[in-house]
């Protein structure tokens, strides 16, 4: 949930929390987004003096402009859809570098920290699914991917990285499911477990491996 | 030859589907198991202004698509939709891709007993490549408005649109149903030649707030708008072809 809050010395709304984080690729902030809505696009300029004394909005405020914010709504949509191609394109570039059982962190993990780090865990979502579906037939990026989220909690990257999880365990390629099964391992939730007993794994080391999951998801219920 | 772009059936309903990890893989199971597509889960974030609280929320929810994207599955709060975009590598065939939506909807309905309180189908189509002078073919010229200025004038954009209502039996039950067909100029930018979009979207009223639509009303609604569908997508086509 983020406050929608007035910039007094430039009379400008912004959606606060987006703003304060999505920077342009050299870490300069993207002003735009600041912009969208200046004093001239609202309706009632009395009362948006009055919703300037407070930081957060009054609704009556967002009631008589809620076309104005739905449209700033649908640019930021606009301004988050390309900064999110832009780094699709940046982290599909590492993950092709990726390799299996590498000792030392990859390049794809470094940028997959940059930009929850510089931007937000949410655009980190959207990046990374995009990159799933669209790269779905490309075993190591996917295997990459499991092995990048390693590095984080389960609440972090929920619900979207519980979501690409489904996909990734139905994958057809074994080096997929298993990355899929020691990111379960490694997040070891129980939340996870029917996740988990409804995929049919055809290898019996696989199978072997998957049980071993279960019964430590269920040993730490 | 004209080309029918995408096909899409919805139902309004007022549920939430939490993306749940037991939820997304019930889904995507039951989904899959239909056979046509492979879908991959992911999960959407939509912004909501909320009036009470002066805040911006943002809602995640459920969605399936497959590599492609030749087919989507998006469950928000208000609505479930099935799209299917053909890329006309083969020929589409309108029966079945209306069929195929109608079950993944109903499976997903009766999986969360969800009951909606509208149904929709949306069908865009392409013509073919208008002429220069659009009067030289008959959709071109049918579309033109009546006054001599814009008749004497080159055309930037057009569009027509015509809504009827009528009646359709789902399971026994009268439901008024909006017919509703635009007809849009279009631009093919592989030659920046002229086409136009004609957008079919039948929809019953949304007057009639009910929530009275089970899984097993979806077919009857199919199959009772599927007769208007053929009949306007034809003439669609003959005019085109004029």
């Amino acid at each position: 949930m983020n406050d929608i809050l007035i910039d007094k010395h430039q009379n400008y709304i912004y959606y606060a929390d987006f703003a304060d984080k999505i920077t342009s690729s050299d870490n300069t902030a993207v002003k735009v987004i600041n912009n969208i809505i200046d004093e001239n696009q609202i309706i009632n300029q009395k009362k948006t003096k009055e919703a300037f004394s407070s930081e957060i909005v009054h609704p009556l405020f967002i009631y008589q402009n809620s076309k104005q914010l739905k449209e700033y709504l649908e640019k930021n949509d606009i301004y988050k859809g390309q900064i999110v191609n832009k780094l699709v394109s940046v982290l599909y570039k590492d993950l092709r570098e990726y390799t299996l059982d590498s000792c030392e962190m990859s390049l794809a993990e470094r940028r997959i920290i940059d930009i929850e780090q510089n931007y937000t865990m949410a655009i980190l979502g959207e990046v990374l699914q995009k990159i799933y579906i669209k790269h779905f037939d490309e075993p190591l990026i996917l295997a990459g991917i499991c092995d990048c989220l390693c590095r984080f909690d389960l609440s972090e990257v929920n619900p979207w990285g519980p979501a690409m999880l489904a996909g990734l365990l139905n994958h057809k390629s074994e080096t997929v499911q298993e990355y899929a099964t020691l990111l379960i391992e490694n997040w070891s939730d129980i939340s996870l477990l029917p996740m988990l007993e409804s995929i049919d794994f055809s290898s019996k080391w696989l199978i072997e491996y998957v049980k071993e999951v279960i019964a430590y998801l269920k040993g730490n219920k | 030859m004209g080309l029918l772009m995408s096909v899409e059936v919805s139902i309004f309903i007022n549920n939430r589907i939490e993306p749940t990890p037991n939820n997304i893989s019930n889904l995507m199971t039951k989904l899959n198991a239909l056979g046509e597509y492979e879908y991959l889960p992911n999960i959407i974030n939509v912004q909501n202004i909320d009036l009470s609280s002066g805040k911006v929320n943002t809602v995640s929810n459920v969605a399936f698509s497959t590599i492609s994207n030749s087919s989507r599955i998006t469950c928000t709060d208000d609505r479930i939709d099935c799209i299917i975009n053909f890329d006309h590598s083969k020929q589409p065939n309108l029966k079945e891709s209306l069929s195929f939506c109608q079950t993944v909807l109903s499976t997903i309905v009766e999986t969360f007993r969800i009951y909606g309180n509208r149904l929709a189908i949306n069908i865009r189509q392409l013509s073919n490549r208008l002429p220069e002078n659009i009067f030289d073919s008959k959709l071109g010229a049918s579309m033109v408005s009546v006054f001599k200025f814009y008749q004497e004038n080159q055309l930037s954009d057009w569009s027509t649109n015509a809504n009827s209502r009528i009646d359709i039996k789902i399971n026994d039950m009268l439901e008024k149903t909006n017919v509703n067909t635009k007809l849009q100029a279009g631009m093919d930018h592989s030659d920046n030649s002229k086409i136009v979009i004609c957008h079919l979207d039948i929809n019953t009223l949304a007057e009639n707030k009910g929530y009275r639509f089970s899984s097993s009303d979806i077919l009857p609604f199919i199959e009772g708008t599927t007769p208007y569908i053929e009949q306007i997508l034809n003439e669609f086509v003959v005019l085109d072809n004029e």
